[in-house]
């Protein structure tokens, strides 16, 4: 694993990256944190050891900087410290630091401290689990080709804008924006409860067959809310809860299965919703072509205030062009699907 | 001090044994590890000089700060134990009592590197030019 040393003091630093390697860590270093930060950036580094104080930015500000970033990965930062104050200790922690160690360090503590680090990080196997979940419930609906992949690009740029334009701005961090992308993808498990006779009807559906398909929002629902009983304390559940209940509401109240309005839907379902429809109204199905983005984008517009939160709205015409290039970079796999279908 | 003293107390200046546990009882890292020292530990305490002459406290006890790291690194502890009085003095700005450690941080850190000299060539290493 990639170890980034962020220390100003060379004997320390040698004597940091050595015990490092004698670990086994692949090892870059930095003397500063602004010189820490754009290697984190840069080498996609997930394990930082760091000094708290430093010239410029020092550990703790790296630390928050790193944390205020969008990374696609969890970085794990364990501070080297010789402030045993516990107000300092406080400090760092609330800044987002995992560990620390106190200065001078002994290599065998440093070690033993680095192999819990990689056991936390190693938990995010967890997300790779959690898609392949979702993958498997997708894969009883032959329609759908890259629609994971693409609304999850599509709830991402839309957090993102949220989180630096609008009303939602104080809610939406970059936890919040990780947790969506990873969770986002399971909001049509319940779909693994709908008869094979409606889910792969290849017609439009009756409202009988309607109402049974509707009833997926509830099942994905329930089927999380077990889970979140076995284990509270994972906001990646609640999450998966709220968008695959709520993914289906509507800002007026009209939707289903609650008939929730306005903000009583979750933040993470309202700006799912839209991600949502956009790629259902842009993808090729059985009983219609795919519409183009002007299309898509003049229904979307005309359904601000109706279906769709407003301001989840103005974010997305905010970065509508990267919502094109994301349609663009699954196009072919979209294309072979069909492809196939007519084949077939 | 007699000559034998003065030998005792550049042999003191470092604890060898804790730096090689520290240095994972590898000689060659430890010999690394004194020579970074050398070459830097001096420059750090020329600037702690040119801040105390400009006044700028926050400065000295930076300067304090990073060489007290630096000597705990080596195992050098009555040097860390100067430099983190030399860095609360600063700190709390009481420049007086900054002035009467600059000494005493001189003499010690002369000793530590004399006694990084001798550790090194007892280890294997070769003396720094810059420190000699």
């Amino acid at each position: 694993m990639k170890a980034l040393i962020v220390e100003d003091e060379p004997a320390t630093r040698l004597l940091l990256a050595e015990s490092l390697r004698c670990f086994q860590y692949d090892v870059i270093e930095a003397s500063n944190g602004q010189e820490g930060l754009d290697l984190i950036r840069r080498e996609q580094c997930r394990l930082v050891v760091s000094d708290w104080n430093m010239p410029g930015m020092d550990g703790v500000e790296l630390c928050r900087a790193v944390r205020a970033e969008m990374l696609d990965g969890y970085v794990y930062f364990l501070l080297l410290t010789s402030r045993s104050e516990t107000r300092d200790i406080i400090d760092a922690f609330s800044a987002g630091v995992d560990d620390y160690v106190c200065k001078p360090f002994e290599p065998a503590e440093l070690g033993a401290r680095l192999r819990t680090a990689c056991r936390l990080l190693s938990l995010e196997t967890r997300d790779v689990a959690i898609f392949a979940m979702a993958k498997l419930a997708e894969s009883r609906d032959p329609e759908t080709g890259a629609h994971l992949e693409r609304v999850r690009s599509y709830a991402k740029l839309l957090a993102l804008q949220l989180s630096q334009d609008g009303p939602y701005q104080e809610e939406i961090n970059s936890e919040f924006v990780r947790l969506i992308v990873l969770t986002c993808p399971l909001h049509d498990i319940g779909k693994v409860s709908i008869p094979d006779h409606v889910l792969l009807k290849p017609s439009r559906l009756d409202d009988r067959e309607f109402e049974i398909m509707k009833s997926h929002a509830q099942a994905g629902a329930d089927t999380l809310a077990k889970a979140m009983k076995q284990f509270p304390n994972a906001l990646f559940l609640r999450m998966a809860w709220e968008i695959a209940g709520s993914h289906h509401e509507r800002w007026d109240g009209k939707g289903y299965p609650q008939g929730l309005a306005g903000e009583a839907i979750p933040l993470a379902a309202r700006i799912f919703a839209m991600a949502d429809v956009y790629d259902a109204l842009s993808s090729r199905r059985v009983y219609k072509d795919a519409f183009g983005h002007d299309v898509t984008r003049g229904i979307i517009v005309k359904g601000s205030g109706e279906q769709f939160d407003p301001a989840v709205v103005d974010a997305f015409l905010a970065v509508e062009q990267k919502f094109v290039d994301v349609r663009q970079c699954y196009a072919k796999e979209e294309a072979d699907l069909y492809e196939d279908a007519d084949v077939a | 001090m007699s000559d034998c003293s003065s030998s005792q107390a550049h042999a003191s200046a470092i604890d060898m044994d804790i730096l090689l546990r520290r240095c994972m009882q590898r000689t060659d890292l430890a010999c690394r590890v004194l020579e970074t020292f050398g070459q830097t530990a001096w420059k750090i305490l020329e600037r702690l000089h040119e801040s105390y002459e400009q006044d700028d406290l926050s400065d000295v006890a930076a300067h304090a700060h990073s060489l007290k790291g630096a000597a705990a690194t080596v195992a050098a502890f009555r040097l860390r134990k100067i430099c983190e009085d030399v860095e609360h003095a600063a700190r709390e700005h009481r420049r007086a009592n900054v002035q009467l450690l600059l000494e005493p941080l001189g003499s010690q850190l002369h000793a530590c590197l004399i006694a990084t000299e001798r550790l090194r060539k007892k280890l294997g290493g070769v003396p720094h030019k810059e420190t000699l």
